[in-house]
């Protein structure tokens, strides 16, 4: 049985052909331009933002950055131990 | 120019590489929520809110978490859900189609079964209605449709399997014209 006999594949096709206005992407980007115009359009990322989102996505640069605090931090107490040990 | 490139020039400031995001996913969407509430205007109004509150959140779209299509389509069906959740029982077949078949007995056969499916589609528990229209009608993936609604492949195999059961009972209806 093809397609064209088949009720219930003709039915399908038929729920399948809707007709989209051709002005639809148009009125979106008008409404769009709108929403800019009164400032409400999503902020572009600055610098901080999208640092802060890339680092999110990159568990090694996370525990990298970790370590490397930890190891200052180490740094720092050992150093101070040091000066006061020295008293 | 992938989804990706093109959402980083929009979040760059080219909005209007967005109109290539709308001109490419424009169909399925306006097409999905048009299956849910037959209502051509309404699928419009909807379908442009839907873009719209993509276009906002935008910089909250993480590729790691999966495609900007399931992404955009999850929006699309959460508003749509919401809008028949709002108006219900708003919502009945338009007219129907034109149809060709060879002769004017099987016109009137076709149109009655096709009504049919279109009754026993709308009195599908909402679930199953979403998964059969974005399997059958959308054509989307069993893997796609399972990322959208966040439940494993099973549960939309499920469910359309299900959706299909309730179709077939057309056919039992309306046997006859299918032997025409």
């Amino acid at each position: 049985m093809n397609s064209g006999d088949d009720p219930y594949q003709s039915w399908l096709k038929n729920r399948r052909n809707i007709e989209i206005s051709s002005d639809f992407s148009r009125e979106v980007m008008a409404r769009i331009s709108e929403l800019q115009s009164r400032d409400m359009a999503p902020p572009k990322r600055d610098l901080l933002h999208g640092f802060l989102e890339w680092i999110s996505r990159h568990p090694t640069v996370q525990t990298v950055i970790l370590a490397v605090g930890l190891l200052l931090g180490l740094a720092r107490l050992l150093i101070s131990s040091h000066i006061v040990l020295s008293f | 120019m992938d989804d990706e490139e093109t959402i980083r020039r929009v979040l760059d400031g080219q909005s209007d590489c967005f109109a290539i995001l709308v001109e490419q996913y424009q169909k399925k969407v306006v097409g999905m929520i048009y299956q849910m509430t037959r209502d051509h205007h309404l699928s419009e109004d909807l379908g442009q809110d839907v873009f719209l509150n993509v276009y906002q959140n935008l910089r909250r779209f993480d590729p790691a978490k999966g495609s900007f299509s399931t992404w955009l389509y999850r929006i699309a069906q959460n508003k749509t859900v919401n809008a028949i959740k709002k108006k219900r029982p708003m919502f009945l077949p338009e007219t129907p189609e034109a149809i060709s078949p060879r002769n004017a007995f099987h016109a009137v056969a076709y149109q009655e079964f096709h009504d049919e499916l279109d009754r026993r589609l709308d009195q599908l528990p909402l679930k199953q209605k979403i998964a059969f229209v974005w399997a059958e009608i959308e054509q989307l993936s069993y893997q796609e449709i399972a990322e959208i609604e966040g439940v494993c492949v099973g549960t939309i195999k499920s469910r359309i399997h299900s959706a299909r059961q309730q179709l077939r009972m057309a056919f039992e209806t309306k046997k006859g014209i299918t032997h025409e």
